[in-house]
């Protein structure tokens, strides 16, 4: 793999991490402190600057709730999607997609507490 | 319509949760004003997250794990009512469901009345509206007055207008009370207590007097603070917030076009007087309740101690995107499960 290739991997990791984070709501400080580690790593590991452990990876993936997979590779592990929560726009006159999409990620969320 | 038998089975069980949640206590012995939806979702383990939704208030999502997702974008008390109707459909063990509104009307389904009926049997128990009440000294007349109203809806954590049906729904309020308090908008009130308008329309103005002493009150960010208190500027002494007892509070004087200047009850016997003074704040990201403490005194004279003192405190309510603030303390302290 080329290097170019190798660091572009690396920022869309840090970017996914980013999104999960921000998805909870949490600072950099506060999921350093989840962590265990000081705040600079966590702002260089989400801007690619600095590389991610295995074990960091582990506990970030079991407190974002997204598997290390999703965080590695950003190809999603099968969940039911939206189309199961297609029964809401039924019912509410007016749904937007986003909406329904932003319930079907929440359920995905409490769906992956399971495994935690 | 629900029978009479069904809302007194979901108020029953409305007082049992407040109580067994801790909520009751938290207004009993702490000093908070009201119960908090959310705190009573984290200690039922039910996780609740905010996020910018466009046509939905919120939803209850029954997988294994039991979460609520409730509309950021709201106003603070729409988002309380709307995590405690949620909350409803969880205790009343109704499946996942979405809601684009709250006060169902009649031909509803009967799922979203029982879910209304328990938000406002948690929200606004009798004897949370009935302590308020005897606090600042409001008779059921009184609230009848849209500015006493609005006082209460903050103290109580919700909107205007929930504060009027809740009224009615204990059944203090006739329904036509409740139509004629509905045509004047929060915003004339707000309007009418500042000087000037307010920089976010979504954000609350509460007025502060005696009566909210030794409280925990909970303002969101950016809602103004206003403390009406009796001056004695006329033998020399000035409000001011102590320092070495204060949490980065300060206040000044709310100057009044000269046309407020005679509101009714401003001027009191003796060349006393009362005016309000607005608290600002610049430590909002501490957590936990912030201490106010004001003072009257001669400044130019410490030796001299203050004529009158007033204090009360003030926790302030974040409301971010994200799990809910009840749900992030859980996570950081390490209890396991947000």
């Amino acid at each position: 793999m080329s290097e170019t290739e190798n660091n572009e991997e690396r920022i869309q990791i840090a970017e996914r991490l980013r999104s999960a984070r921000e998805y909870l709501g949490l600072s950099q400080a506060e999921i350093a402190q989840l962590v265990g580690l000081p705040r600079t790593a966590i702002t260089g590991i989400e801007s690619g600057a600095r590389k991610v452990e295995v074990t960091e990876l582990k506990r970030l993936s079991s407190i974002y709730r997204r598997s290390v997979e999703y965080l590695l590779t950003g190809s999603e592990p099968a969940y039911s999607g939206p189309e199961q929560f297609a029964f809401l726009a039924r019912a509410i006159k007016g749904l937007t997609q986003k909406d329904v999409d932003e319930v079907a990620r929440f359920a995905d969320f409490l769906r992956a507490s399971k495994a935690s | 319509m629900l029978s009479a038998s069904q809302i007194k089975a979901i108020t029953t069980r409305a007082a049992e949760v407040v109580r067994a949640s801790g909520a009751k206590r938290r207004v009993d012995e702490d000093g908070y004003t009201r119960v908090d939806p959310f705190r009573i979702a984290q200690s039922a383990g039910v996780v609740v997250m905010l996020r910018p939704l466009e046509k939905l208030w919120g939803a209850f999502i029954n997988e294994d794990h039991p979460g609520i997702l409730v509309n950021s974008e709201r106003p603070a008390g729409v988002i309380q009512m709307t995590c405690a109707h949620e909350l409803g459909h969880f205790y009343l063990g109704h499946g996942t469901t979405a809601d684009d509104q709250l006060d169902y009307g009649n031909s509803a389904a009967r799922k979203e009345l029982e879910a209304d009926w328990f938000a406002y049997s948690i929200m606004t128990p009798r004897w949370a509206v009935a302590k308020i009440m005897k606090r600042k000294g409001w008779s059921v007349a009184d609230l009848t007055h849209p500015f006493n109203l609005y006082q209460l809806s903050l103290r109580l954590g919700i909107s205007y207008s929930a504060t009027a049906w809740s009224l009615q729904r204990l059944k203090l309020f006739d329904r036509s009370v409740v139509d004629e308090l509905l045509r004047v908008q929060p915003k004339a009130i707000k309007k009418a207590l500042l000087a000037e308008p307010l920089e976010n329309s979504q954000r609350d103005v509460w007025l502060l007097d005696e009566a909210d002493r030794d409280l925990i009150l909970e303002p969101r960010v950016e809602d103004q603070m206003l403390v009406r208190l009796k001056n004695h500027t006329g033998a020399g002494y000035v409000w001011s917030t102590s320092e070495a007892s204060s949490e980065g509070f300060t206040i000044e004087p709310v100057m009044m076009p000269p046309q407020n200047a005679t509101d009714e009850g401003a001027l009191i016997a003796g060349g006393e007087y009362y005016q309000d003074y607005l608290v600002c704040t610049d430590s909002l990201q501490s957590p936990g309740p912030l201490q106010l403490q004001l003072s009257e005194c001669k400044p130019w004279d410490h030796s001299e101690p203050p004529i009158d003192s007033f204090g009360t405190r003030a926790c302030y309510e974040e409301l971010a995107i994200g799990l809910s603030s009840a749900a992030k303390e859980a996570l950081l302290k390490g209890s396991g499960q947000p």
